[in-house]
């Protein structure tokens, strides 16, 4: 039997009102995206601009408030010491699967990130722009894994669209 | 607060990683993962729009949201690290979700 998950479009784009239906299913990711996208223009916020076309009066506000992810890639902190790491399940031997291959170079491995350079980088990006993105990737291995995804992301969807059927509901009278 | 008066960034960072197969991670140590990851930092988050809207004067600041790129790239072994950052579709190893 093949498994699957059921992931709902939300994730993909946030949703205006669903905060804790989101929280299920996107956990901290979805929340900040969806935090960025709740919070009334009154108090003066604007969110990134590649959600203008959601919220059409957003280009007119000065931003005064923001949230943004900050998706880092490996960086040399305490982080890597203080995982929590437990043995092996008991079935998963195969010496080609990449979870025991991870297992084994795990101990050798060190992230090359600087965690000072990365704070000074953030501090002086947050500070010197009036527009932060909603997700700022650190570290050139995020960017290129991250950009790696987003391709694959969207060669699914080409896929999909190529067997796509009609789903729509039929509504009579 | 108490020497400048108000808060302008706040950097919301404290989390911890488990690494194990999804099989063989006990489930109250991914729950307690998922306390530290995902509640502490929605707790964060929600008292720094709090604070910036109803306490700053004038209105206003930054919250950034540490994540991983994990948060998007799942990686074997990391399974509920990697759905506490994202959970988008519960996650790896690879291929079995």
């Amino acid at each position: 039997m093949l498994p699957l998950s059921m992931v709902s479009i939300c994730l993909q784009i946030g949703d205006y009102s669903d905060l804790y239906q989101l929280h299920r299913i996107t956990a901290l990711e979805g929340v900040t995206e969806v935090f960025s996208r709740e919070l009334d223009p009154a108090w003066n916020i604007k969110v990134s601009p590649r959600f203008s076309r959601y919220n059409p009066w957003d280009i007119k506000r000065i931003c005064v408030l923001q949230v943004s992810l900050l998706e880092f890639g490996g960086f040399n902190t305490a982080a890597t010491k203080s995982m929590v790491v437990f043995p092996a399940h008991t079935s998963y031997t195969n010496p080609t699967l990449p979870s025991v291959f991870m297992r084994k170079v795990s101990n050798e491995w060190e992230a090359q990130g600087d965690p000072d350079k990365a704070i000074r980088f953030i501090y002086d990006f947050a500070n010197g722009t009036d527009q932060l993105p909603i997700r700022l990737a650190v570290g050139l291995d995020a960017i290129g894994m991250i950009k790696e995804k987003v391709k694959v992301l969207y060669d699914d969807l080409e896929n999909a669209e190529k067997v796509h059927k009609d789903v729509v509901l039929t509504r009579t009278g | 607060m108490g020497k400048v008066g108000r808060i302008d960034f706040v950097f919301n960072n404290a989390g911890y990683g488990l690494m194990g197969e999804l099989e063989g991670t006990p489930e109250d140590a991914a729950r307690a993962m998922f306390e530290v990851n995902f509640w502490g930092a929605a707790y964060v988050a929600r008292e720094a729009v709090r604070f910036f809207r109803d306490v700053n004067r004038p209105q206003g600041g930054t919250l950034l949201n540490a994540s991983s790129y994990m948060g998007l790239v799942p990686q074997p072994l990391m399974g509920y690290y990697v759905a506490s950052k994202h959970g988008k579709h519960l996650p790896p190893d690879r291929g079995l979700f």
